[in-house]
């Protein structure tokens, strides 16, 4: 009865999905108050419902109930039960169900949030958003239906695919969702202020905090992804040009391009149509994303759907929403009013630039990862473009990018002197130079760009901090003064330091764990010792063991450093039960020098010894932290009350101003 | 019945909930420039509290605020005309009937048509309680399993999983539970040829030492039994015994009962196996090749494959495609890929060799080992660069 309660709920859910697309739009149109307001407790309600929905699948999930196909087909009785919950957004129609809820959600936190939007604005918004959900619950309903039933219930499932089972995956898909789908949101108000033909002063008020909080999400999802690649995949590597990847990571430059001109926006008025564009391809983009991973265009370790009849019809709302979306803006943009003027020397200057950039980086991805699709699917013929095409492309679009990093936050709003600026941020410059001649010094001539690369990323960090210390008077105000001045700094700018803080360290993390990765592949038997790195990695023994629902061949490494223990390494290999599945489970030691990584293979055929496969990958975790860092200057800026949603009925609140 | 119920309150509240709006008073209409006013003037508060905490200078102030007033004059010019249309205030009643019927009507038809109503919910832990008679073997094993993950020394449960296993095609676990009802509980024949077979079958048929030295042993426990008898004939003939293998075959089809199971494989078996000895003595002679449906064993050269009936060749290219798949799912496996390249050449599919070939170069791009292996393996068939 929950399942099929369930059931009921995402059908009523979609229903109410089309009401909420239908009245509000046509109440805006006669300027009808009652017809929209129905935006309001619609969106609500299909929150809810899809909560209900959500929920009622979860529990089939937790009591293994095998009767619904999708649990039998992904679940397994014997799975711990964290995996009995990420099973659910494990396979294509529950993780879309998921995507659905999370649309839902920020359709309802627009209603919930957004009194203080024009009426027709947030019924327009409003039913954008709802033609989205309901594109999507079509989707679910009828090709990709999660509650389908098996009656009579086979006795057990078929498990979730092993590499799958993992916490950092678990929560990979919910926070990339999150991201993905929070750009609707951008989305939804570029297509209302398009219908309206004109863009409000609350408009770009709205649009930043929400790009801001869809980029955040975005930003870990993909960390995430990276470090579970990194440490479950065993092949040592953090980042692989993936088509999966590059479909978070289009998104994700164009999402970062739209955060910065939706400043330009609300504290300039600047960039209107341009941020009105960025905002329908970024979210385009996404529905790409979805489309690249959930059609099965694509055979990699992510695509777990592989239907063409889905695939058709997700190619049928990208279609939709993105030529849909883009004819409106050919049609209606001319009707929106430029904003303000700004000299190319100047703090908007600055942030068109890095637009420039991170949009032709975001197209460079794009080539290439449809390109070779594109070949395959016209004359037959597979390519593959791999790392070297997008170090020829992307990196050199980002070396001007992150040069220019540090400089934009110093610039002045309006015109501005480079000159000016460049000698404000020397110490940071000087800092970078040093760094590059100690690297120098330390590698040699073994990697020749490398040196530059770590310079960059001394540059952007000495930058994000110099930025703040000029901000704060460092250099020329009493203690009391910069004490006060620090307090006072609005914390959307210790967001802004954060955010480049983070870009920097991930800079210097993949720079180094580029060009100064060691790596020995060799076969060792119990006894054999092989050095890495100043580590001594000796191989104690290989046992076997069983784990909840795996059988696994444990091999113990001991790892000491100038003689000293430093600690024991216990790489492994399982093989699934349900499904027979291997993974690998690399031991990795971390310290802040970089993380040593051993991989065990298979026993060799003679001689009795393990392929055993030992990497140092230097600063590596710079990476990840980075990335971290990223989150929280997001969650900084969009915790300070001047950037949350903007307050024309509720002046008051804004009283509260810290002497 | 409770299910309907609760269906319909669910529609009800929901239709009500949705609809509410529209039969309300409607909210009081505020010019559209109003909340465009009220952002301009939070901006202007905002400039003063900056300027109160020292992050604006006085004249960046001015300006930010002389800017924020141009800002406000541009504002009434009518640039929205379609928005200052006077309200429409009659209550939209036919959007009240459309959507009042819509909601419950719509969703249920698209229930009915997509649901299952009246169908049970099933969780396991119920349908194990309620029906212990009607258990399948996959709760029988659980529930063993989860003995022996307490109790690892109950030699009996080992015993009684293993040929489970072994039926379910868990080969691996089949050898470790007949290896533990060994050590626990001694050697049997029984346990020793379902610990011989689960490895054989394990392996595909191939008779390893392990499963030779258990069948041996077996046989000495239990010297009548033919089976045995038989798997070690099959060693014989993997050794290249061949002459060997047909005199076993021949003697275990005349000791054997008329109904045994196996008996039809193994005449078969010896049918082919003499006309493959028959083929080799002749290999010296001036005789023809064989016909194409003479059934002989694959040989390496490419072209024998050809020559193989066609439900045998059915059978290799459904084993090579199984190989392919489960390389697409998961392609860290060099054996298989080696294996894939080899079969897809010898059934003469040169592209698809090649593009295995260039997938399994991009598969282990960066390992060296790896990549020696399968340029060698190129090198040796001829495809690729």
């Amino acid at each position: 009865m929950v399942v099929e309660l369930g059931h009921f709920a995402l059908v009523l859910a979609l229903v109410v999905a089309a009401v909420q697309m239908v009245l509000p739009a046509w109440g805006a149109r006669r300027r009808d108050g009652r017809l929209m307001s129905v935006a309001e407790p619609a969106a609500m309600a299909q929150l809810l419902l899809l909560i209900l929905a959500f929920a009622a699948l979860t529990h089939a999930y937790v009591v293994s109930d095998f009767s619904v196909q999708n649990v039998a087909a992904n679940s397994h009785s014997t799975k711990p039960l964290i995996y009995k919950i990420s099973g659910v957004w494990g396979n294509h129609e529950g993780s879309m169900l998921l995507w659905v809820l999370i649309l839902a959600l920020f359709g309802a936190a627009v209603a919930a949030f957004g009194n203080n939007l024009p009426a027709t604005l947030k019924a327009n918004v409003l039913a954008v958003q709802a033609s989205i959900a309901l594109a999507f619950l079509l989707f679910l309903v009828t090709t990709s239906d999660p509650f389908m039933r098996l009656d009579p219930a086979p006795a057990d499932g078929n498990g979730l695919n092993p590499i799958l089972q993992d916490p950092a995956l678990a929560f990979h898909p919910p926070f990339l969702y999150t991201g993905y789908v929070g750009f609707s949101i951008a989305f939804s108000f570029a297509i209302a202020a398009l219908i309206e033909g004109r863009i409000d002063a609350a408009w770009a008020r709205w649009v930043r905090p929400w790009t801001l909080a869809a980029w955040m999400f975005l930003t870990i999802g993909i960390a995430m992804g990276s470090w579970w690649a990194y440490y479950e995949l065993g092949w040592g590597g953090w980042w692989f040009w993936d088509p999966v990847e590059n479909a978070s990571f289009m998104p994700w430059l164009a999402g970062t391009a739209l955060l910065h001109s939706a400043l330009v926006m609300e504290k300039r008025e600047g960039l209107k149509v341009w941020t009105v564009l960025l905002a329908i391809l970024t979210f385009s983009l996404s529905l790409m994303g979805t489309f690249i991973v959930r059609s099965g265009v694509l055979t990699s370790v992510h695509a777990f759907a592989v239907d063409p009849a889905r695939g058709v019809f997700i190619l049928g709302i990208l279609m939709l929403f993105t030529g849909g979306g883009l004819a409106m803006f050919a049609l209606r943009a001319k009707e929106l009013r430029q904003g303000g003027m700004f000299a190319p020397i100047s703090r908007e200057g600055s942030l068109v630039l890095n637009n420039v950039l991170l949009v032709t980086a975001a197209a460079t991805v794009f080539v290439g990862t449809l390109y070779p699709l594109a070949l395959e699917g016209l004359t037959g013929d597979k390519i593959s473009v791999g790392a070297p095409y997008f170090n020829m492309t992307f990196v050199p679009l980002m070396v001007p990018l992150l040069l220019a990093l540090p400089l934009g936050p110093i610039l002045p709003w309006k015109r501005g002197d480079l000159f000016a600026a460049m000698q404000r941020l020397w110490f940071a410059a000087l800092l970078a130079v040093l760094a590059a001649i100690a690297a120098f010094a330390l590698s040699g001539a073994k990697a020749s760009l490398a040196p530059f690369g770590i310079a960059i990323g001394v540059w952007v960090l000495a930058g994000a901090i110099g930025e703040w210390l000029l901000r704060i008077k460092f250099f020329e105000a009493g203690r009391e003064e910069i004490v006060r001045r620090a307090r006072n700094l609005p914390r959307s700018a210790y967001g802004t330091l954060l955010a480049h803080f983070g870009v920097g360290l991930m800079v210097l993390g993949i720079v180094a764990t580029t060009a100064y990765r060691e790596e020995h592949v060799l076969v060792m038997k119990p006894g054999d010792k092989v050095e890495a790195a100043g580590y001594v990695v000796s191989f104690k023994e290989a046992t076997s063991g069983r784990g909840p629902n795996y059988r696994e061949e444990l091999a113990s490494f001991t790892v000491t450093r100038d003689g000293a223990p430093v600690t024991e390494l216990v790489p492994s290999k399982r093989i699934y039960d349900m499904p027979p599945q291997p993974t690998t489970e690399a031991g990795i030691h971390n310290s802040w020098r970089g993380d040593l990584y051993i991989v065990i293979g298979d026993q060799q055929l003679e001689g009795g010894g393990y392929a055993v496969r030992v990497y140092f990958n230097p600063l590596v975790r710079f990476i990840w932290i980075g990335a971290l860092i990223m989150f929280l200057g997001g969650a900084a800026s969009l915790s300070d009350r001047r950037l949350r949603i903007g307050a024309p009925v509720r002046r008051a609140k804004k009283g509260a101003v810290p002497a | 019945m409770i299910f309907w119920i609760l269906v319909a309150a669910l529609v009800s509240l929901v239709t009500f909930w949705v609809t509410r709006p529209l039969m309300r008073a409607a909210p009081p209409a505020t010019p559209a420039s109003a909340a465009d006013i009220a952002v301009y003037k939070d901006q202007l508060a905002e400039i003063d509290a900056d300027v109160a905490r020292g992050q604006l200078s006085p004249a960046e102030a001015e300006a930010a605020r002389a800017e924020v007033a141009r800002r406000l004059i541009r504002l009434p010019d009518g640039d929205a005309p379609a928005r200052d249309k006077p309200a429409q205030t009659g209550r939209p009643t036919l959007a009240f009937v459309v959507a009042t019927l819509t909601v419950p009507f719509l969703s249920l038809a698209l229930y009915l048509a997509y649901g299952n109503p009246g169908l049970r919910d099933a969780p396991l832990a119920e349908r194990l309680a309620t029906a212990p008679e009607k258990a399948t073997p996959a709760d029988l094993i659980a529930k063993v399993e989860a003995r022996l993950r307490e109790v690892p020394g109950d030699g009996r449960g080992w015993d009684v999983i293993a040929p489970v296993y072994a039926s379910q095609g868990r080969f691996e676990d089949a050898i470790e539970a007949y290896s533990n009802a060994i050590r626990i509980l001694g050697e049997t024949p029984r346990r020793l040829e379902g610990l011989a077979v689960a490895d054989i079958r394990g392996a595909n048929g191939v008779v390893s030492k392990r499963a030779r030295a258990a069948l041996e042993r077996a046989k000495a426990l239990a010297p009548d039994r033919l089976e045995l008898q038989l798997w070690l004939s099959l060693a014989k003939e993997q050794d290249g015994d061949v002459t060997g293998a047909i005199a076993d075959y021949k003697a275990l089809l005349a000791k054997a009962e008329k109904d045994v199971p196996w008996r039809e494989p193994v005449t078969a078996r010896l049918a082919q196996l003499e006309a493959q000895a028959a083929g080799k003595s002749d290999a010296g002679g001036t005789t023809p090749p064989p016909a194409p449906d003479a059934g002989s064993p694959p040989g390496n050269a490419p072209g024998s494959i050809a020559a193989l009936p066609a439900e045998q060749r059915a059978m290799i290219d459904q084993m090579v495609a199984g190989l392919a798949d489960r390389l697409k799912t998961n392609g860290n496996d060099l054996e298989g890929w080696l294996k894939l390249i080899r079969a897809l050449k010898v059934l003469q599919r040169d592209a698809e060799a090649t593009t295995a070939l260039s997938d399994a170069r991009k598969q282990f791009a960066g390992n060296g080992e790896a990549l020696e292996a399968i340029d060698g393996l190129a090198k040796s068939l001829g495809i690729g660069s």
